[in-house]
């Protein structure tokens, strides 16, 4: 027996769902959507639960993560319940929930939350570039063992538990059996989806979004590799400089294009934008741009005259790694391609 | 026996000259059948042929015509108009139907049916021969009108019969006039008040000088009939001295130190043993509970000046010509323990929770609990498969909804959850259910089979069922109050209404009409109308609709002061009759009577009363009744005909090749199909240009020149440069 | 003589509201039934007079079939009793007169039964058949 709680609609409003108790249950969104199949159908049953507050039963479903907001089912909803973007605000629950910290949670209800929060990360950078008195190559330095720290630390202390409490609210917790044998045979899968996103090409009318998702991912990890391990900004290798030039051009066009979406709002899945969507797509525009005039400033050889420019590449570096990565919308990434991971696991038995 | 009959056999377009073989047919039937005139003809009901019916039976002077064609559901009336338009008696006119019972079912077998056709028309032909020429039997009637109850449907009802000249009497069990909306502090869709719908209406009726409102009043004893009902209506006292002081009335019933039952509140509260259902109802004379105030003779003393408590019960006796029956319904009571009905505190039926709802202005308290999350149960009491009342109520799903909106509204902090078997808002009223998800209701849908479970857990109610929308996943709900959603149920007392009107009653115990589409507001009653959710479930609006409609109908019955009604009756043969009454015992309507016939006792049908059932004639030992029209020489030479040998010659062609050729063999065309070849003659033409060369209508040339092609008289020839409509040509040419 | 002129010839009383509609819909939808049944319709079923069905039985008809109106009756809520009695009464007349009370068949009709008719009328005629084949 489940009880029904009349108080989670409230709850999941505050995620950004839109009216999605006007659903009468008619099914269309089900029927309409291209990657709802007959075994696993969404988004209507998602909507039921959400109305009726059933919790446990959201937390152990993956399908809010197998919905790559299209907005078809919006598009065609008789009620105007925005199935789809229910399914976006699930996810964005879903995030809080895995969060241990409970950090994600707060900041995607209280916008003045996440403001206070980039203020400080950013005083907290002034701070720290006053105290070696804003000298360029030490800033470099240290910015360049900070973005090793927090990566490392990100992910042992942050994304890790995460990732287990996550298999503990879909396989841990109910209960369901997968033998030791598939957490292997499934990590093909985990990477397929982490790079290409492919579930996406099941959308109808999307290539062209998914290949500009496909980019964006590609670029943004290489861009990663390039910056972390190759040392782009020290690096004087012709063939490194080159490609983090492109890979930030790649990040910079990609986001401007998703930023100006938004802005049109003409496409159902860029009509609702959160703040957490802002905080993504400008955060990954100022990344790229700022990376990009950085490098360029060092082959121009100007930096030193121009250190500001490091200073607010620094100030973005800081703020996408210590908010966005850990508690921001950059988690859907991981929980997404995990999300198909674990769903292999399930059907494995 | 007629002698100069004229027989009309229909192809019906090929309809059932397709099959049955109407050329040969026609020729079948001569003098010595008594017939003069025998024809088949393409269509029997276009206006051509009826001119030629008239035409044959002027010049042939024609005593009886048959028509073999479709069946007489669809042109009885057409045909006997016929007979009438040309001087003769409608009744001397018998339709054979040789396409639904023998065309059409036997289209397997072609010869047979042409065989069958000869049986059923030599059948016809014998029925015509034996008819008599009966008038219609006209009953003078009295201009005034018995309306039974003074709810919404019964004085709207009574105003448009006052407004139309007819006098009026208005009998209302209640002291006070409304019913049940009086009861209904909103009314859904126009969020009028239920209050304030009774006193506009108690106000117009007032200003009718013809119309006579009797409160706390029923139908004692009804005898007579059509045109002249005699009515005995008992009014009970209210025991209140009609020329005491209003103030000092008020006063008594503000001092009175008895409280009693209050039925209108639904015991949901307590009224004074001097009352008034509600402090604006109408008439504005309040009614006294002698028996409650039996011991209270300090109090009778002191206000001796309102009382009369010699009042009796009296008895009007009222004519009247016709009677509106206007009895509403009443709620369905939940059995103790249906839902925890009566077991578990905080449950109570929609009618109560509305009363709760407006004894509460301010906030919805209960059993001293606050409360907050209702839960209604819906189809309590209907849609039962297993039990009784297997219908819907139409109106408890929009009422609901509207309460739950309502609730919101007045309230504000209020969970809704809505258990149902299926939403029925139609109309306009799902307007209603679209706002109420949007106000966040809850809804869940359960089956019969698997009715939700009503328990308590500490202060508030569990309901546990299974949802069917959540792929029948067992669910728990906490609310403080289950409301269950009872549908209507025919009121208790309408037997007793059935029974003084001998109106009959349908399985669900509401009033039956004649027919639900043609006949609706009529009882086979002759006189005797329903109107309301009497009826079956209404809401206001259907039902003020259908106590107009028989309004409008009573009034066109009444207005010429007689009324013409159909010969088909029961007729007694007083010399073979010995007065044995079997026939008026089985007789529902009490049509027949014993009689005095010089000196013989017999039995006599009253004209006005009796039906034409003709239930009364199979019963009489000695043969003595029978019904016109189904005399025993009628239906035995039927017989008779049906078992005549006939000779049918094999038709040569096959009925394939018969329907490629025979509509060009056709002896005649319709008129219409005539002017239409005629304006195609040898050119091709779109209907629109058919349709204006003979002004005709447009779907008519349609329908017709769709026939043409069906039956291969045209044919399509191509678009029109517009490609917007076909041309046809005449085939063949 | 062909074979379907064999077929038993069945008399049916039907009546002008309910259960000729019925009939008249098998025809409409082309339910084929066999051309011996022959239709006469009455206001009620409770009208049919034991005579008339004697009379039928004795100039050739097989069979009397009634099909009522039931409880959806309009002009009496005991029609059904009522077409019972007229039923037994024939039977005795039947029984009288040497024919077997199995001649005679009701059942309640309603205004849309056309299939239940067809087949009312298939069982009918079987029965019938098998009267006349024992008697041979
Ligand atoms: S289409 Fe809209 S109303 Fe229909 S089930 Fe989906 S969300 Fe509900
Ligand atoms: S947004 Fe698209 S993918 Fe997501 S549920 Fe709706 S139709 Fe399916
Ligand atoms: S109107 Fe609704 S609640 Fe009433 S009986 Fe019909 S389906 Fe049930
Ligand atoms: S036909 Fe006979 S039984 Fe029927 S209403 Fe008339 S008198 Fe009564
Ligand atoms: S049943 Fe026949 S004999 Fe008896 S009273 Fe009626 S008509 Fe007369």
């Amino acid at each position: 027996m489940a009880l029904v709680n009349p108080e989670f609609a409230a709850e999941i409003t505050k995620y950004g769902a839109g009216d999605f108790k006007a659903c009468f249950n008619c099914g269309n969104c089900t029927a309409t959507c291209s990657l709802s199949t007959t075994e696993n159908s969404f988004p209507r049953e998602m909507i039921r639960y959400s109305t009726l507050g059933l919790e446990d039963h959201i937390k152990a479903s993956l399908k809010p993560w197998e919905c790559y907001y299209c907005g078809e089912c919006s598009a065609q909803c008789p009620r105007q319940a925005k199935p789809g973007e229910l399914m976006m605000s699930l996810r964005r629950w879903l995030t809080a929930q895995y969060d241990w910290t409970g950090l994600s949670g707060l900041l995607y209800k209280s916008l003045t939350l996440s403001l206070t929060a980039f203020v400080l990360v950013l005083a907290g950078v002034i701070v720290f570039a006053s105290s070696v008195g804003f000298e360029l190559e030490k800033m470099v330095r240290i910015g360049h063992y900070f973005e090793m720290i927090a990566i490392g630390s990100v992910s042992l202390f942050i994304l890790l538990p995460n990732i287990i409490r996550m298999w503990w609210f879909v396989i841990g917790k109910p209960k369901v059996k997968v033998p030791i044998k598939s957490y292997f045979i499934a990590l093909g899968d985990l990477f397929v989806h982490m790079f290409t996103q492919k579930r996406y090409l099941g959308c109808d009318d999307n290539q062209f979004r998914w290949f500009e998702h496909f980019i964006l991912v590609i670029g943004y990890l290489t861009l990663l590799i390039t910056t972390v391990f190759l040392d782009w900004f020290s690096a004087t290798n012709l063939f490194i400089i080159v490609l983090g030039y492109m890979e930030s051009l790649v990040i910079f066009v990609v986001t401007v294009d998703f930023v100006l979406d938004r802005i049109k709002k003409k496409k159902e899945v860029s009509k609702n934008s959160q703040p957490s969507d802002w905080f993504f797509v400008v955060g990954l525009v100022l990344l790229g741009f700022t990376g990009f005039l950085v490098r360029l400033f060092i082959d121009f050889k100007i930096l030193e005259q121009n250190s500001w420019i490091y200073l607010i590449h620094l100030m973005v570096l800081v703020q996408w790694a210590l908010i966005i990565v850990p508690f921001g919308k950059w988690t859907h990434f991981m929980y997404r391609s995990f999300a198909m991971y674990m769903a292999k696991l399930k059907v494995s038995f | 026996m007629k002698e100069r009959i004229g027989v009309y056999i229909c192809h019906c377009g090929g309809n059932i000259s397709d099959y049955v073989d109407v050329e040969e047919l026609g020729k079948m039937f001569h003098e010595q059948d008594g017939v003069i005139i025998s024809k088949d003809v393409m269509f029997a009901c276009a206006d051509s042929n009826q001119k030629a019916m008239v035409k044959d039976i002027e010049e042939h002077q024609l005593d009886a015509i048959v028509v073999a064609s479709c069946s007489p559901k669809l042109h009885l009336h057409t045909f006997k108009n016929v007979a009438s338009r040309a001087g003769l008696n409608p009744t001397n006119y018998v339709q054979v139907n040789i396409r639904e019972q023998c065309s059409w079912p036997h289209s397997d077998k072609p010869r047979e049916a042409t065989v069958k056709a000869a049986g059923l028309i030599r059948a016809g032909i014998h029925r015509v021969s034996h008819s008599e020429s009966l008038d219609n039997i006209e009953i003078s009637v009295t201009k005034a009108v018995l309306v039974v109850g003074a709810g919404v449907s019964g004085m709207k009802a009574a105003i448009d019969l006052a407004r139309l000249g007819n006098e009026v009497f208005l009998v209302e069990k209640d002291y006070f006039v409304g019913g049940r909306i009086a009861q209904n502090e909103k009314l859904f869709m126009s969020g009028q008040k239920g209050k304030d719908v009774v006193t506009a209406l108690y106000k117009e009726m007032k200003t009718l000088k013809n119309i006579t409102l009797f409160t706390g009043a029923s139908v004692d004893k009804v005898s007579g009939s059509l045109g002249n009902f005699h009515v005995d209506v008992k009014v009970k006292p209210r025991f209140i001295n009609g020329k005491a002081d209003k103030q000092v009335v008020k006063q008594a019933m503000e001092e009175c130190p008895v409280y009693i039952y209050d039925e209108f509140n639904l015991g949901l509260a307590k009224r004074k043993a001097i009352y008034k259902n509600y402090p604006e109802a109408l008439p504005d004379v309040p009614v006294i509970d002698a028996e409650a105030l039996k011991d209270e003779s300090d109090f009778k003393a002191k206000y001796a000046s309102v009382f009369n408590f010699n009042e009796q019960e009296e008895v009007l006796s009222l004519i009247v010509g016709s009677v509106l029956i206007t009895t509403g319904y009443d709620s369905y009571q939940p059995k103790v323990g249906e839902y925890g009905y009566k077991m578990l505190p905080n449950v109570l039926t929609l009618p109560e929770f509305k009363r709760l709802m407006e004894l509460s202005p301010e906030k919805l308290i209960y059993n001293d609990q606050q409360i907050k999350k209702i839960a209604f149960i819906y189809c309590v009491g209907n849609r039962q498969t297993k039990g009784p009342n297997k219908y819907c109520s139409r109106q408890c799903c929009t009422s609901t909804i509207y309460t739950s909106l309502q609730l919101k509204e007045k309230y504000k902090d209020i969970t809704a959850f809505h258990l149902y078997r299926d939403i029925r808002t139609y109309g306009k009223q799902e307007i209603l259910y679209d706002q109420s998800s949007k106000q966040g209701d809850f809804y869940f849908k359960f089956e019969e089979k698997e009715a939700p479970v009503v328990e308590q857990k500490g202060k508030s109610l569990v309901l546990k069922f299974k949802d069917y929308l959540t792929a029948k996943m067992p669910l728990e709900v906490e609310a403080d109050m289950v409301v269950l959603v009872t549908g209507m149920v025919a009121r208790e007392d309408s037997v007793r209404i059935s029974e003084h009107f001998k109106i009959p009653i349908g399985n669900d115990k509401f009033f039956n009409e004649i027919h639900p589409k043609l006949k609706p507001v009529e009882t086979v009653i002759k006189g005797v109308y329903i109107g309301g959710s009497c009826q079956g479930p209404k809401n206001i609006s259907e039902s003020v609709q259908s106590s107009l409609s028989a309004a409008a109908k009573i009034n066109a019955l009444l207005k010429s002061g007689t009324v013409s009604i159909d010969p088909v009756i029961a007729r007694v043969n007083g010399d073979a009759c010995t007065w044995c009454g079997k026939c008026a015992e089985v007789c529902d309507y009490t049509a027949i009577k014993e009689v005095d016939s010089d000196g013989k006792r017999i039995a006599r049908v009253n004209k006005a009363i009796c039906t034409g059932c003709g239930i009364c004639a199979p019963v009489c030992p000695v043969n003595a009744i029978e019904i016109a029209q189904y005399t025993d020489l009628e239906i035995e030479s039927m017989i008779d005909g049906f078992m005549e040998a006939v000779e049918i010659k094999e038709r040569e062609i096959s009925t394939e090749v018969a329907e490629d050729t025979n509509a060009v063999t056709m002896k005649e065309y319709p008129q219409l199909w005539k002017n239409i070849l005629q304006t195609m003659n040898g050119i091709k033409k779109s209907i629109p240009e058919v349709a204006d060369e003979l002004a005709e209508d447009k779907d008519i040339v349609t329908y017709h020149m769709m026939t043409m092609n069906k039956y291969s008289v045209v044919m399509a020839a191509g678009m029109d440069d517009k490609e917007e409509y076909y041309y046809y040509k005449i085939k063949n040419q | 003589m062909t074979q379907d002129q064999k077929k038993p010839k069945i008399l049916v009383f039907s009546t002008d509201k309910i259960s000729d509609p019925g009939i008249d819909q098998a025809g409409l939808r082309k339910i084929h039934y066999a051309p011996s049944v022959y239709v006469i319709s009455l206001p009620c079923s409770s009208g049919v007079k034991p005579r008339w069905i004697m009379h039928a039985l004795e100039k050739g008809f097989d069979g009397v079939f009634i099909a009522a109106d039931g409880h959806e009756c309009s002009y009496s809520s005991k029609c059904a009793e009522h077409t019972n009695q007229i039923i037994l009464d024939s039977q005795a007349l039947m029984t009288a007169k040497g024919i077997s009370p199995k001649r005679i068949r009701m059942a309640a009709l309603c205004s849309v039964c056309a299939e239940p008719f067809a087949s009312h009328m298939e069982n009918f005629s079987k029965i019938l058949s098998n009267l006349d084949s024992t008697k041979d």
